[in-house]
């Protein structure tokens, strides 16, 4: 959209946006919320693409439900974060690690290639109105009404 | 403090008893206790399946209403029909929207949704607090990318889809608005079978189970979990929906045995809940496992119901007071009982026993209780047995001490008394003498040719001999007089006062004269002479011996000068 920094949105840019996100959400067949749910759904109603926010945490999911998937970067790259926990040597609750299946941050993740662009995620202009109108999108109201005050 | 046959024996059975009376209530209300636990647990797993069915039937009359809605005319109408009429096709729908929704109260939203327009929102009724509200225009939402309009909208005419129960974050939804809720939905067809929209209904799902569950105890509480666990219901309601918030507050980790029915093991199961938040207030709780028989993305729910185990045993307390005051009961009955046997039993016997103590030769033991037929009147036999063989060997014993005194006494051949009891009647004799100032004789007799007549006839003429003197001496004697053998053919006589000079010649005399009439031995006559020296007391002396002496002196002068004859010791 040419838009050169996506996290700090002029006044103007706004309706082109909201359009061009219901346009996208009208073509998502659903969302969801856990990563179990994505692996459900995904196989449920036989998608062939998935937007996974999770991750390497979905892929060892699907895998083991037995979908033949792979793992790449969009061409205009994917938005990165990184959620930092520890596990004490003593700690006696070790299901926790195996059942979040998270990504291992100190050794390079196999279907990373150097090419690949990982956008980081940065702090934007006003993330209450960014929810807000999220929210309004992922209702279902219509661009008229997403963008009312 | 001596403890007596009553009081030990009273003491045992008394404990005894005490102790059968504690043994079998604490054993009764371990039963009873136990019995009543699993009577609860079976009530509360009743009780769990009512609610359960109640939950299915909710589902099945939410079922009947959206097939109905679906086959209504006007609601296939509005989807293809021409736009002249939608208006009031629409009017119609939510006026009847309304009324359902008026009736059942766990309806949050009623909305016809059709598949195409991105699944927008046709006729929408939403509760908003008291009153329902009917969404029109722009605030209609297209909803194609909700699991409840994409999947029902595969579904063949007449199924019913349940969506998954989450919080509900659709903004504009009213009441509904981050309330959990449950969509169920219904595929409106045409006649070609083709899905033209969905007939959607929200249910409030706390709304539902609050009235579900009011008319169960109030110390009752409810559970509700998706399939993986995630609490749904929970007398916590921070624990619900932590999926929401990308948590996760697992039944399985609150109570560890439902595991088993998130992993279908089993369908239902009641458990005691005593570790980790329930460590402070046991729980009983009862869980089933229901699949969900619609299609659906959830494809089971577990319900379940709890209460504190302590109002399970408050029941089993009331038990246990019962049971403590029978018990009590019965230990005192015991008790009396052991005092009374111990009173029975001893009783008898402390009458022998008292009996017994008073037991002399002379006298019979009376009140023994012979008569009883138990141990005690065998006891009882045996003492008199026993009492009766004692004075018949006492009686025994005493006469032959008699007899055996009487021997020593006596002579056996006459029968008069020896020298032994002569001499102690002589020093009693001396004695009253002393004491009255009376006089005594004493006469010493000797035989006359006693030899001769052993010699011509044998010893047992003599001893005839000395018999026949003998009677012939105490014949002419008086009662009072003592006559006694002294040895061989040596007798003595003793003739207490009132004794003079002159009476004691005529005494003397007279037995002279005894012993001349005829005495035959074996057809013999045999002549028997006596000779006889007196002493007198006190002419003779004062003691026993002298007196014995003087009249043996006198004898032997009289044998040396005449025989048969008497004569006198001589005074001084």
């Amino acid at each position: 959209m040419g838009i050169s920094n996506p996290f700090q949105l002029a006044d103007n840019p706004w309706p082109a946006v909201v359009n061009q996100l219901i346009a996208l959400w009208r073509h998502a067949l659903g969302f969801y919320s856990q990563p179990d749910e994505s692996a459900a759904l995904f196989r449920q109603s036989g998608a062939a693409l998935m937007l996974a926010n999770y991750g390497s945490q979905q892929l060892q999911l699907l895998r083991a439900a037995g979908a033949d998937v792979g793992y790449a970067i969009p061409e205009e790259g994917a938005l990165a974060w990184l959620e930092t926990g520890a596990i004490t040597r003593q700690t006696k609750n070790t299901a926790l690690e195996m059942r979040q299946g998270l990504a291992n941050t100190i050794t390079e993740p196999s279907q990373l290639r150097p090419t690949d662009r990982l956008v980081w995620l940065q702090p934007v202009e006003d993330r209450v109105r960014r929810q807000e109108l999220w929210e309004r999108i992922y209702s279902g109201d219509r661009a008229a009404k997403v963008l009312a005050p | 403090m001596r403890w007596g046959l009553a009081a030990r024996l009273g003491s045992v059975l008394a404990l005894v008893s005490l102790l059968m009376a504690g043994m079998t209530g604490l054993y009764a209300y371990q039963v009873a206790r136990e019995l009543l636990v699993h009577a609860a647990k079976d009530e509360l797993m009743t009780a769990t399946q009512v609610v359960a069915r109640r939950v299915s039937d909710i589902r099945q009359e939410a079922s009947r209403d959206l097939q109905l809605l679906a086959r209504y005319p006007a609601s296939l109408a509005l989807l293809q029909g021409p736009p002249a009429n939608q208006a009031a096709q629409a009017t119609q729908l939510a006026t009847l929207f309304s009324l359902l929704m008026r009736d059942h109260p766990a309806y949050f939203q009623m909305r016809l949704i059709s598949a195409s327009n991105y699944g927008l929102e046709r006729v929408r009724v939403d509760r908003d607090g008291d009153t329902l509200l009917r969404v029109q225009g722009d605030d209609l939402q297209e909803k194609s990318h909700y699991p409840y309009v994409s999947s029902t909208l595969k579904l063949a005419s007449g199924s019913t889809y349940l969506s998954r129960i989450v919080i509900n974050h659709e903004r504009g939804a009213h009441a509904g608005l981050g309330q959990p809720t449950a969509q169920m939905a219904a595929p409106v067809t045409n006649t070609q079978g083709q899905a033209l929209g969905v007939i959607v209904i929200n249910v409030d799902l706390k709304g539902a189970f609050a009235r579900l569950t009011a008319d169960l105890p109030p110390e009752f509480q409810l559970y509700l979990a998706n399939q993986e666990g995630d609490f749904l219901i929970h007398p916590d309601s921070s624990k619900t929906f932590g999926f929401d918030n990308g948590q996760r507050v697992l039944i399985q980790h609150e109570f560890p045995p439902t595991q088993a029915l998130v992993d279908t093991q089993v369908s239902q199961l009641v458990l005691e809940a005593d570790a980790g938040v329930h460590a402070g207030a046991p729980m009983v709780a009862a869980f089933i496992a229901q699949k969900v028989m619609v299609a659906s993305s959830e494809s089971k729910l577990i319900l379940g119901l709890a209460q504190p185990r302590s109002s399970v045993l408050n029941r089993s307390h009331a038990l246990g007071m019962t049971i403590l005051q029978i018990a009590g009961g019965l230990a005192l009955t015991g008790f009396a009982l052991a005092l009374l046997l111990a009173r029975w039993v001893t009783r008898p016997l402390n009458i022998m026993s008292t009996a017994v103590a008073r037991f002399t030769p002379e006298q019979l033991i009376a009140g023994l209780p012979v008569h009883r037929q138990d141990e005690l009147g065998q006891l009882a036999r045996s003492f008199d047995h026993m009492q009766k063989q004692i004075r018949q060997q006492f009686t025994e014993l005493q006469s032959n001490r008699q007899e055996l005194e009487h021997l020593a006494r006596h002579d056996a051949l006459t029968g008069l008394p020896n020298r032994r009891l002569f001499m102690e009647r002589l020093e009693n004799a001396l004695q009253r003498a002393k004491r009255t100032q009376s006089a005594l004789a004493v006469m010493f007799i000797d035989m006359d040719h006693f030899k001769s007549i052993n010699d011509a006839w044998g010893h047992d003429a003599g001893d005839a001999a000395l018999q026949w003197v003998a009677q012939q001496l105490l014949a002419n004697t008086r009662k009072t007089d003592t006559v006694a053998r002294l040895g061989g053919d040596e007798f003595v006589v003793l003739l207490e006062s009132p004794v003079q000079r002159e009476q004691i010649d005529s005494v003397a005399q007279k037995l002279l004269d005894a012993m001349r009439e005829p005495w035959f031995y074996d057809g013999h006559l045999c002549s028997i002479g006596l000779s006889m020296g007196i002493s007198m007391y006190p002419e003779n002396g004062d003691t026993a011996d002298a007196l014995l002496s003087s009249a043996d002196s006198a004898m032997y002068s009289i044998k040396s000068a005449s025989r048969n004859n008497f004569g006198f010791a001589p005074e001084g």
